[in-house]
């Protein structure tokens, strides 16, 4: 057994080493590695902090937050951290997101992470510094609790498999992080008037979601109120002492787990359900206009007179540039179209979905903004001739959002990160692509808008000072003369302003009853005394468009989708004359916020790898026969997780004379650091080997060697890959095979394609392919030859939602002396055929498979427990395909049909039942198959 | 155990040596000590401290265990052990051992009485709750207060006389006089209670939250806030003599001597101040954590550091006089005992120091 352990743990480490940065080792999409970062380091008293290029001055500002968080933590965990924390900054998402301190992708909606094995932090700088200091107390808090949670653990001398379930985890971190803001409310608010609140029984089924984070925090709050802050720390303490946190839940709070769950829930329902007497949903107060999918950025255009929304949305996977019809009064919910689909190629290879990003103007042209490779680009679409009219992008700006046109169209203003991390607002020419900076400071300042006749731009912005210090404020420019001045001056977020279509009115969206709704500023006064709110919803408007002076469209959150509303103004009830007054005469000099600056001398250098143990591992074991072998795998890598080793050790000697002589090891380097991945390392194996022309022979054979591995990739959907690899292979005589010597070179050049969606299971749309030439020769004893030609195009129709054909056609060739056999059979590719049974040095196979869902969910209720499961889905399918060497034999195949159901995300349960087709096609087996294997759809 | 229980051998028999809990060694200190021995224990420790009885040092740790080493060499006497966890030090009453175990997997916790001269568990008694507080002995009761704040005044043989619950929470060490038990709680107050009957004498209404022990000396109780506040408070009419502010939290116990209070709070610093008028004598900032009590001589005094390490300071000036690193931190009030130091770090770690001038050992 432990023999062919060893032997797979090398063919992965192996392989590993080949491929590990294609997400996926056959197909896979890419993180590209688009900027070389040049990494420094600053030392401050308990943190190293990474940061890169130009992002300094926020790293120095991050040092304080962080080292004002520690302060903090340090007496609310009542812990010390013995070690310096690494923090590593990113200065944008996109930059974040190419990190490789995680193998896979970061997600949009990730704002940063601590990374457990090695204790790193890491953090992009998102939205303002205000967020940058939430996400670093909030990753902070993790690593506190960590190390306390740990250090009781061993104090107390208990298994170790004692943590806090999740929910806890990220409630703690928010908790103690961050005060209770717009967003929580909006979540919490929809959820328990729509009954989608869990209580802490079930809270396990919205595990990971921005819900679950929220209601963990909101729980905290409320047992601090009840119980006291002491018990926080309290749950830490105690939870080396039962293993179910409802234990501990229920000993630290001294009553029945039921009964404070039941308060809890109680608490909620107390809390919101008043909000229905002077607040309304937003369908129950203006008319819904779409009811699928994830739709933002609506844009009305008043298309010679056919009345037209131009929309970003993510309705079928992936986000997309869509157009719809306008007609609130449309008993039907109107089928958009989509104009330009996204997240399939380079160019508009990621939307922004949640943020501001489109704009049409008063001509028909529509900007949006998409992540193209590097950074951000601003794409010029006409709706007239439907067709990307031109493509922007800067070399200093990574991120941009809010694009908005001035009213005659010339221009457009917009908001975009740079490398210092400063987010700023500039404007650019339409015809000629001429980008302004208009603002130039570590504020943020957002949503910019032109004033009628673009002299003046208005934006949002955290540059508030005084008594409302950081808060954002509306504020306008001139462009003349470059004078900024306050428009509004209250405590609240006000954000999103937009004029009215007579330029009269400035709206905007503000937080002020704890969600965000729309106020609405008299902007024919010299200087606005103040505002009126427009709208009172239960959960926040997100974005907005004018159809008339009267009349917008809003996407608005509501039961956990965003979906479009269109809303009368002033047809909303009487409550809503709400009214604040601007009082200017309390601002004060601008904030600036405080940095650590160290020592350049001593604590501030340039950052040089430093490797540490990611993992090791090792088996040994005794076998009566065989006697004592074993052998180890480990990985080290540095800091940033741009440079790899991988080494495996084993003996596969079966006499203890042997021992030397079968010492087997393979050490790899991989280094992802740059946009072109390699990767090299030597290996000798040796042991016995079956051959897979026959499988019941064997022959010993050592090999070993050295390899070297290119990997470039051309966006996150395609990729070049090449390799060469040197090896002696010297197979020994056995009864059943001559001896032969032969230093085998190999060289491939492969070309991959991927752009799938995938579901629980399997890719469900999009596309896959790869391309393989390859050579290999006996430089030295010519007893081998042959090329390698492997073609294999996989291709996903999606049906429906949740319902896909899928179809794939694969030809696998080796041509020349001692060519090597390709094998097939079993789950993964002609199922109902044997795994190794079909064999040939030519081989093709094809596959048609209807996917669509099966069970939903089932609940087996039994009288001591209760089991569910969830997420089945069938498959019909088709196999085909055949293995030869110089005579083709015949076509054969399978038809038959599957369950698949995902267990704990990674593993995927396959069932299949069917029949071999036999002749070339013609005649079906006489028994039905049965295989059960685990793996992902092809 | 032993062979035979000598009523007249020294010993350190509870938390603070005595129910005041001053932490006051009054003989003359010195920072040149010398490593005698380290050793183990199975568990860490809370910020307790050690007992002490002839040539024998008794501790408690946090995985259950009870063991007992030689003084004058470290070597493992004996060793008692329990499923759950022992934050508490015991207390030596003639030749009973008693201690409160917090069960693993229960909601109650064990006080149990081990006789030290047969060796053997005599009874083992269920308490509710939790006990992170540390013990009160009198001359002929054991009063145990759990975190609910239920107080039991326990006899000798473990007949638990009577049983108070206070509807309170509390995270202090308790301390007592002659004829009360004075318990602060988690909402601010500090509670008198007759060690006769367990009746309420007195509620004083003083701070937000406390978690720090109370010491007491000379009429006054001594005690830090959640706020940072050190408190001098009558222990008769629960008037509150002075009040300094210290900025951060406070967990620890006081130490105390004939004319200085020492507190340390949880930023690291530690406060020496004038006991009648809480004037600040003087400030040490150690960037650390401070939890546990220091022990104080005439001239110097002992403070661990979470940032492990054992600081020696001088009582005068506030100045750092040594400072003695570890690889771990340092857990516990450090125990002054016939010449010898120990202190008890993380992991369970042991250190048992002696000091250079060592005369013959009493």
């Amino acid at each position: 057994m432990i023999k062919h352990f060893w032997k797979y743990i090398f063919i992965f480490f192996l392989f590993l080493a080949y491929t590990s940065n294609a997400q996926l080792y056959f197909f896979g999409r890419n993180k590209v590695q688009y900027e070389d970062f040049e990494w420094k380091v600053l030392k401050t008293e308990h943190f190293n902090i990474y940061y890169y290029d130009d992002f300094e001055e926020m790293a120095e500002i991050g040092a304080n937050y962080a080292e004002e968080a520690y302060d903090e933590l340090k007496i609310k965990f009542q812990h010390v951290m013995l070690k310096k924390i690494p923090l590593i900054f990113y200065n944008t998402h996109i930059h974040f997101q190419q990190t490789n301190t995680l193998p896979g992708f970061i997600p949009e909606g990730v704002g940063g992470f601590f990374e457990f094995m090695k204790g790193r932090v890491v953090i992009p700088y998102l939205s303002s510094l205000e967020q940058f200091r939430h996400v670093i107390r909030h990753e902070l808090v993790h690593v506190f609790m960590t190390g306390k949670v740990l250090n009781i653990i061993r104090d107390h001398r208990v298994i170790s498999n004692k943590y806090p379930p999740l929910w806890f985890v990220e409630g703690i971190a928010e908790y103690w992080s961050y005060h209770w803001d717009t967003q929580a409310e909006m979540v919490l608010r929809d959820a328990v008037l729509n009954n989608i609140f869990f209580p802490l029984e079930n809270i396990y089924r919205i595990r990971g979601s921005f819900l679950m984070y929220k209601e963990g925090q909101l729980f905290l709050q409320y047992v601090s109120e009840k119980y006291g802050e002491d018990k926080i720390l309290q749950f830490l303490e105690n939870i080396w002492r039962f293993s179910k946190f409802e234990d501990v839940i229920e000993f630290t709070l001294g009553e029945k787990f039921e009964k404070i769950d039941a308060d809890w829930e109680f608490y909620v329902k107390q809390k919101y359900y008043p909000l229905y007497k002077d607040k309304s949903p937003h369908s129950i107060s203006s008319s819904k206009l779409t009811n699928f999918g994830y739709n933002f950025s609506p844009n009305y255009f008043n298309n010679e007179g056919d009345n037209e929304i131009y929309f970003i949305a993510n309705r079928d996977g992936y986000s997309s540039v869509y157009k719809m019809g306008y007609d609130p009064d449309s008993t039907d919910y109107l089928e958009p179209e989509i104009l330009v689909r996204g997240e399939k190629e380079k160019v508009f290879e990621t939307f922004h979905l949640t943020k501001p990003s489109m704009s049409i103007s008063s001509k028909g042209l529509l900007c949006f903004i998409t992540k193209a490779g590097s950074a951000d680009a601003i794409h010029l679409y006409d709706t007239k001739t439907e067709e990307i009219i031109n493509t922007f992008k800067f070399n200093e700006l990574l991120s941009i959002q809010a694009p908005s046109f001035s009213k005659d169209g010339s221009k457009i203003v917009f908001n975009a990160t740079d490398r210092k991390g400063y987010i700023d607002i500039y404007s650019m020419e339409v015809e000629s692509g001429t980008l302004k900076r208009i603002t130039n400071d570590l504020y943020s300042d957002i949503d910019p808008v032109f004033d009628e006749n673009a002299t003046k731009i208005i934006f949002s912005s955290d540059r508030t000072s005084g008594e409302f210090k950081q808060a954002n404020n509306l504020f306008e420019i001139d462009l003349s003369s470059g004078k900024i001045n306050y428009l509004t001056y209250t405590g609240a977020n006000l954000t999103s302003p937009k004029f009215s279509p007579n330029y009269n009115y400035l709206y905007c969206l503000a937080d002020i009853d704890g969600n965000k709704n729309l106020w609405e500023i008299n902007y024919q006064n010299e200087e606005p005394t103040g505002m009126t709110q427009k709208t009172s919803f239960i959960t926040s408007i997100f974005e907005y468009s004018f159809v008339d002076s009267n009349e917008v469209i809003t996407s608005s959150f509501e039961k956990f989708s965003f979906q479009f509303y269109s809303l009368k103004l002033n047809e909303n009830g009487d409550s809503l004359h709400n009214k604040i007054k601007f009082d200017f005469s309390n601002i004060e000099q601008a904030w600036q916020p405080e940095k650590i600056v160290v020592d350049p001398e001593t604590d501030k250098f340039e950052y040089e790898n430093e490797y540490t143990l990611d993992y090791a591992f090792s088996q040994f074991t005794t076998d009566p026969v065989f006697g004592t072998r074993g052998g180890a795998v480990f990985s080290l890598s540095d800091l940033l997780g741009d440079d790899r080793y991988y080494m495996v050790i084993y003996n596969s000697a079966e006499y203890q004379s042997d021992f030397y002589k079968n010492i087997n090891f393979a050490i790899s380097r991989v280094n992802t650091k740059g946009r072109t991945n390699y990767g090299f390392g030597i290996f000798h194996f040796i042991g016995r080997r079956y051959d897979i022309r026959q499988s019941d022979n064997f022959f010993y054979e050592r090999n070993f060697g050295g390899f070297f591995s290119l990997l470039y990739p051309l966006s996150q959907f395609q990729r070049f890959e090449a390799s060469v690899q040197l090896s002696n292979s010297d197979r020994e005589l056995n009864e059943d095979f001559l001896p032969r010597k032969a230093l085998l070179l190999s060289n491939s050049l492969t070309f991959v394609h991927d752009n799938t969606i995938w579901s629980r299971t399997g890719p469900m749309d999009g596309s896959r392919f790869r391309l393989l030439l390859g050579y290999t020769s006996d430089i030295k004893y010519s007893n081998s030859n042959f090329y390698s030609i492997i073609a294999d195009y996989r291709r996903y129709f999606r049906l429906h939602n949740r319902v896909s054909l899928a179809s794939r056609a694969a030809i696998f060739y080796n041509h020349g002396k001692d060519a090597r056999r390709y094998i097939a059979g079993g789950s993964w590719d002609l199922r109902g055929w044997p795994r190794f049974k079909i064999r040939g040095q030519k081989l093709w196979l094809s596959s048609l498979e209807f996917r669509f869902p099966f069970i939903d969910q089932f609940y087996l209720k039994l009288p001591f427990m209760g089991l569910g499961f969830g997420g089945f889905k069938g498959a019909v399918f088709v196999d085909a395909g055949s293995a030869w060497d110089d005579k083709y034999d015949e076509t054969i195949g399978s038809v038959g049909v599957g369950l698949r159901v995902n267990f704990l995300g990674p593993i995927t349960f396959r069932y299949d039942v069917g029949k071999r087709v036999l002749k070339n096609f013609t005649q079906f087996s006489g028994h039905i198959f049965y295989h059960f294997f685990f793996g992902w759809d092809f | 155990m032993i062979k035979r229980y000598d009523a007249l051998a020294d010993k350190y028999a509870m938390y603070g040596k005595n129910n005041e809990r001053t932490f006051y060694a009054d003989t003359e200190g010195t920072d040149k000590i010398t490593l005698k021995w380290y050793e183990s224990t199975n568990g860490s420790f809370s910020s307790t401290s050690f007992l002490a009885y002839d040539s024998l040092i008794i501790i408690s740790d946090l995985s259950g265990r009870v063991t007992v080493f030689q003084l004058s060499d470290g070597k493992k006497f004996a060793e008692m052990k329990y499923s759950g966890s022992i934050e508490q030090a015991p207390v030596l009453n003639n030749t009973f051992l008693l201690f409160i175990v917090n069960e693993e997997k229960e909601s109650f916790s064990s006080l149990i009485i081990y006789d030290i001269v047969n060796g053997k568990r005599v009874r083992s008694i269920k308490l509710k709750g939790k006990f992170g507080n540390e013990l009160i002995l009198t001359d002929e009761y054991l009063f145990a207060i759990s975190d609910f704040g239920i107080v039991y005044k326990i006899a000798p043989w473990g007949n638990i006389e009577w049983k108070k619950e206070l509807s309170i929470k509390t995270y202090s060490n308790p301390a007592a006089d002659s004829e009360n038990i004075y318990i602060p709680t988690a909402k601010g107050d500090i509670l008198m209670i007759s060690q006769k009957d367990g009746e309420i004498m007195s509620k004083f209404s003083i701070s937000k939250g406390f978690e720090s022990g109370l010491s007491i000396d000379d009429g006054n109780l001594f005690i830090g806030d959640n706020e940072g506040n050190i408190f001098s408070i009558n222990k008769e009419s629960g008037e509150v003599n002075w009040k300094l502010s210290t900025g951060y939290k406070i967990v620890q116990t006081p130490g105390i001597d004939k004319n200085f209070v020492y507190m340390g709070n949880l930023n690291g610093d530690l406060f020496s101040i004038v006991k009648k008028s809480g004037q600040v004598n003087w400030k040490y900032e150690s960037k650390g954590l401070m939890t546990a009590a220091p022990l104080i001589f005439q001239n110097i005094l002992f403070q661990p550091n979470m940032l492990k390490s054992l600081d020696i300071i001088d009582i005068s000036n506030g100045n750092l006089v040594r400072k003695i690193s570890f690889d771990l931190k340092c857990r516990t009030t450090p125990l002054f005992y016939k010449n010898h130091i120990l202190i008890g770090l993380d992991k369970g770690d042991i250190y048992c120091y002696r000091f250079n001038d060592e005369k013959e050992e009493k």
